[in-house]
């Protein structure tokens, strides 16, 4: 068994490239290691998925984590915002829709 | 900052504070060209950068929030009291529907492109018609047609304070101060003013512009404030010159810039002088501005006397010269002074500087 700066080599390891492809990702630097282990920031991926994942895999779920927050993001912002219409008859007819009063700025901006 | 920092911290408000969950019971909009807007729905005191209407979809106006002096154009927006009018705008709202309001009467609608000046020198250029434009073009028309009244039109906006009104700005229309005109009215600190002349008001905006209404001839003007839950109906004598405020930030193209400010004389220095006309505008020189020099415009100098204006001593409303030649004068005209300087008499030419917009 080989030791390396990440821990014992598992005995699963038969490929060398599939364990430099693990060793390059660096996602599991404590395991088997009696350090507590720090918190992982993907504990949503079962650990020994993790062991066994590759690269394309790992740049999946980050696109996929980068898509989620764009989508989601703007939906968020409109939760945490005010809407602001610019335009003074549209907010007329949403008054008029919605039975609220207007409250409308007038901002010169020299 | 001109508003800058308020206009953002309103704009955006966080839904979960006090102000944006009342800022979400209305329908926002924030309108930054002028174009298409209905300037004589929306009159206002158009030397303000930032102005909020509360109305309806009937486009009655419940009130105004804004308004400012010739200190800053922030003097009177507070977040405080802007919550105290957001809440306000709800109720009456509330009221408006269950027919408990008076539909006021809708002003006659004036846009942009109505005015001539504002036509010809910005929108068919296609530059921004900026708020202090209309205002100034209103006036040059004014002037041109002989309706031009430099008291109301030039000097908009009286100061409370010239009353003697110091009001608590985060609390609304709460008094925190009274002296001169209206202590002996009887106005307290702690009085909320709750009308002027009969209209109702709500915020600082309000009552800047139902005062500005007032008839610059007027004597006395009545208040009605809220005291400990009562109404007390006041009676304010008006002082002298009341309307007048300082125009530097305003850069009227009507106004003749004349570039010295001076102090009245008292009786006691007009006889010492030698100046039988008692009631005259004969004022000392205490400032004399740098533009002055730059432009050419005249030769005053600090502690000179001028006591008239092309032959004329006095005036039924300007105490001082430089009041007397914004008032009756126009800009760009030059006139003569009589000046005493270091006791001797003398007469000196003045051209008054007439201001322009680079647009």
């Amino acid at each position: 068994m080989t030791e390396s700066f990440f821990g014992p080599a598992p005995d699963y390891a038969r490929s060398a490239t599939l364990w430099r492809r693990l060793r390059s990702l660096r996602l599991e630097p404590c395991y088997n290691s009696s350090n507590p282990r720090p918190k992982r920031a993907w504990s949503f991926i079962p650990r020994r998925k993790v062991r066994f994942m590759r690269k394309p895999e790992i740049l999946f779920f980050i696109v996929l984590a980068c898509l989620v927050l764009a989508v989601a993001s703007p939906l968020l912002a409109q939760d945490d915002e005010i809407r602001w219409l610019d335009n003074y008859r549209l907010a007329i007819q949403e008054a008029k829709r919605t039975q609220k009063p207007i409250f409308l700025e007038f901002r010169c901006e020299p | 900052m001109a508003g800058r920092a308020f206009d953002a911290q309103v704009v955006l408000s966080p839904t979960d504070s006090p102000r944006g969950k009342l800022l979400s019971q209305y329908v926002c909009a924030r309108i930054t060209r002028m174009d298409d807007t209905d300037v004589g729905l929306f009159d206002r005191d158009w030397n303000n950068t930032l102005y909020y209407f509360m109305m309806n979809s009937d486009e009655q106006i419940y009130m105004r929030y804004g308004g400012r002096d010739a200190r800053s154009p922030d003097s009177y927006l507070n977040l405080s009291s802007l919550e105290l009018a957001l809440a306000k705008g709800l109720e009456l709202h509330h009221q408006y529907q269950k027919g408990r309001l008076k539909n006021a009467e809708r002003p006659k609608p004036l846009f942009p492109r109505e005015i001539p000046l504002l036509l010809e020198r910005t929108i068919s250029r296609n530059t921004c018609v900026e708020c202090h434009l209309i205002g100034d073009y209103l006036n040059v028309h004014r002037e041109q047609d002989g309706k031009l009244d430099k008291l109301t039109h030039m000097y908009r906006s009286p100061d409370i304070r010239t009353l003697g009104i110091e009001l608590d700005v985060p609390k609304g229309l709460v008094v925190n101060e009274v002296r001169d005109a209206v202590a002996p009215a009887g106005m307290k600190p702690g009085d909320r003013i709750a009308a002027i002349n009969g209209t109702p008001v709500w915020t600082f905006g309000d009552l800047q512009y139902h005062y500005d209404k007032v008839n610059r001839n007027a004597k006395r003007i009545q208040m009605a404030v809220v005291r400990a839950g009562a109404p007390v109906d006041l009676s304010i004598t008006l002082p002298e010159r009341w309307w007048w405020t300082d125009l530097t930030f305003r850069q009227w193209t009507i106004e003749p810039r004349v570039y010295f400010d001076s102090v009245p004389l008292t009786d006691q220095e007009k006889r010492e002088h030698g100046l039988v006309e008692r009631r005259g505008f004969a004022s000392k020189v205490k400032r004399v501005d740098m533009f002055a020099e730059m432009t050419k415009s005249h030769e005053l100098r600090v502690g000179d006397i001028v006591f008239g204006v092309d032959d004329v001593q006095r005036d039924e409303v300007a105490n001082t010269a430089e009041l007397f030649i914004k008032l009756r004068k126009t800009a760009g005209e030059t006139v003569t002074l009589d000046v005493i300087r270091d006791g001797k008499r003398m007469q000196m030419k003045l051209k008054s500087y007439k201001m322009s917009f680079r647009k």
